[in-house]
């Protein structure tokens, strides 16, 4: 090995040229690391760049998992038009033979037709909710029921949504509201538009914690394409369609549906989708344009709101006095709302804690939410760190705003996603 | 398990960043990686049966793979007669991107330049962050071939990034 290889070898691990070379080994190793360097940094962007692309490129491969021979349907399910190929669809013919070559044989041909077996019933714009919904992530996402089927006690909806046919379950604790109240998850029909808050599972489907369902619709959604956005586009603007947010609370994305006919998988700042929370029961409807923002070189973007989301009525009423465990929930008028559904809504500062129910007061009196162990809290504003709103206590009197639904037994609030504010004055 | 849906969607998992990373800049844009990045899992799944897992690891086995993509893919383009350019097509970006833009699309540049063997070094060195003995075992050669590959791929990727005016190179 020659001398040079060996000090820069040194050089690279250290961080530092070694003592030992010479003059002119110093000026040739300071331009090898340079060099080195640039990768270095070029690194960071090309993981923010690898990050961005995976939802799309999962959903290609998991498609061309459920594709391959054996992965057969086994139930119907409706579909309500044949959408347009999107750019995945058209990357993925592209590739067939490729993608085929070699495959005849199928073992395993069980675990695939298990697996991916449901899947293959989609369209092709199905897959593309695996684009955008990553595994534990709590969802904002509306849409119209094609069909509702019982299992037990789960009901399955499968929901036409933004991002195509998405499979939403109900579980007994999931709360369901109407216009006026809490009601029974039997209750929903084909044809309904239904409001989604929950937890993205590992199939893509949606584990529903909150439901809000509104007057049913013929209204066909729009499809369109969809687009990891991993640079900065001038004046992009657009409605935000859906938004998923992280388990631990520390990443947000939309989706963006613009006037161009793209829809926009954008990864934003949290403190985004806290402000777009705070102003309304659900980001969904709002109208934003993408700024760069503060994280924009690992493409984390942020938004200034153009237009606030149009559900921001519906508002839950104090405590009944002497029954404080029984608040009653006020539906809002439809008409407020667009006669889409909406969320529970409270905004107040939160007074005592007794296990996992908060008495908060609000502008009307107090009112107890109850906070499950799927509930995602948000930092906000409040200068408290994720680490400290782990501890319930930490957040007695701050200002805050609860999404949600009602306890169709209690018909108390239940919260969905908590966005804490500053200690009230 | 050569055929396991849920076996392979966790290979993917977890090698889909380093696949990524290993073709990122031999290519013209993140889309493009984006779509080489997925047909080494495709091909990999088609091929399974070809794999021998006694001693090779299997992210050896997808870079393989993702090297001969590669290869086809800038042959293809080259037959083609397709600009080598990068892919602009989502458009300017503000002032404040710019650098990091910059530094991508001259890191695209300039990686394009070096030989194959000079590019894989550098990505298994400093995007991959592989080890001197990782990195000869992945490439089948000796230690000491690497620390050489190494440092020409370097002096080779400082004159390329001084010829695409990245400010932090000096041209020699």
């Amino acid at each position: 090995m020659s001398r040079i290889d060996d000090l820069l070898q040194q050089a690279i691990v250290t961080g530092a040229i070694p003592p030992e070379a010479t003059e002119a080994e110093r000026a040739e190793l300071a331009g090898l690391l340079g060099g080195a360097a640039a990768l270095r940094t070029g690194r960071r962007d090309m993981e923010a760049e690898a990050d961005a692309t995976m939802p799309i490129a999962r959903a290609r491969f998991e498609r061309f998992l459920a594709a391959q021979p054996g992965a057969v349907a086994s139930r119907p399910v409706t579909v309500a038009s044949r959408p347009h190929p999107g750019i995945l669809a058209r990357v993925f013919r592209a590739h067939r033979g490729l993608a085929l070559s070699g495959a005849a044989v199928a073992i395993g041909l069980l675990a695939v037709v298990a697996l991916f077996g449901s899947q293959a019933l989609l369209s092709n714009t199905d897959t593309a909710s695996a684009q955008v919904l990553s595994a534990d992530d709590y969802v904002q996402v509306q849409g119209v029921v094609r069909s509702s089927t019982t299992n037990g006690d789960q009901r399955t909806v499968a929901l036409d949504s933004p991002v195509g046919l998405v499979q939403v379950t109900l579980a007994s604790d999931t709360s369901v509201v109407d216009d006026q109240n809490a009601v029974d998850a039997s209750t929903i029909k084909p044809g309904d538009q239904l409001l989604i808050g929950g937890v993205a599972l590992n199939n893509h489907a949606i584990a529903a914690h909150t439901v809000a369902v509104s007057q049913p619709t013929n209204a066909a959604l729009r499809r369109v394409k969809l687009k990891a956005l991993t640079k900065l586009l001038p004046n992009l603007e657009g409605k935000v369609s859906l938004l998923t947010i992280s388990k631990d609370g520390s990443k947000a994305r939309v989706l963006i549906d613009a006037p161009n006919g793209n829809s926009y998988i954008v990864n934003i700042d949290v403190a985004a989708a806290e402000e777009l929370l705070r102003l309304s029961s659900t980001a969904l409807g709002a109208q934003v344009r993408v700024n760069a923002g503060a994280n924009v070189k690992t493409a984390i973007f942020a938004l200034a709101l153009t237009s606030p989301a149009p559900t921001s009525a519906r508002t839950a009423t104090p405590d009944a006095p002497r029954s404080p465990a029984s608040a009653g929930a006020k539906r809002p008028d439809a008409s407020a709302a667009g006669g889409k559904p909406s969320f529970v809504s409270v905004k107040g500062v939160i007074t005592g804690r007794a296990g996992p129910l908060f008495q908060i007061e609000t502008r009307d009196g107090v009112l107890t939410i109850q906070v499950r162990a799927e509930t995602r809290r948000l930092v906000g504003n409040s200068g408290l760190t994720r680490a400290d709103i782990g501890n319930p206590d930490s957040v007695i009197g701050h200002l805050v705003t609860v999404t949600g639904g009602l306890d169709p037994k209690t018909g108390r609030v239940i919260a969905d996603l908590v966005v804490v504010g500053p200690k009230a004055p | 398990m050569a055929r396991d849906a849920g076996a392979w969607s966790e290979i993917f998992e977890l090698h889909y960043r380093s696949v990524f990373a290993f073709v990122r800049y031999r290519l013209r844009g993140a889309e493009e990686a984006e779509d080489i990045a997925s047909q080494v899992f495709e091909v990999a799944y088609s091929h399974a049966e070809r794999f021998d897992y006694r001693g090779v690891p299997i992210q050896a086995w997808l870079i393989g793979i993702a090297r001969n993509l590669c290869r086809d893919h800038v042959k293809k383009l080259g037959r083609r007669g397709i600009d080598a350019e990068l892919d602009e097509t989502m458009g300017p970006v503000e002032d404040d991107a710019a650098v990091t833009v910059d530094l991508r699309r001259d890191l695209s540049l300039a990686m394009r330049r070096l030989t194959e063997d000079q590019q894989e070094v550098l990505s298994l060195r400093f995007l991959l962050d592989r080890s001197v003995e990782e990195t000869a075992r992945l490439m089948n050669r000796s230690e000491d071939a690497v620390k050489n590959l190494q440092r020409r791929a370097l002096a080779a990727m400082q004159r390329a990034l001084a010829d695409v005016n990245y400010p932090g190179a000096v041209k020699q």
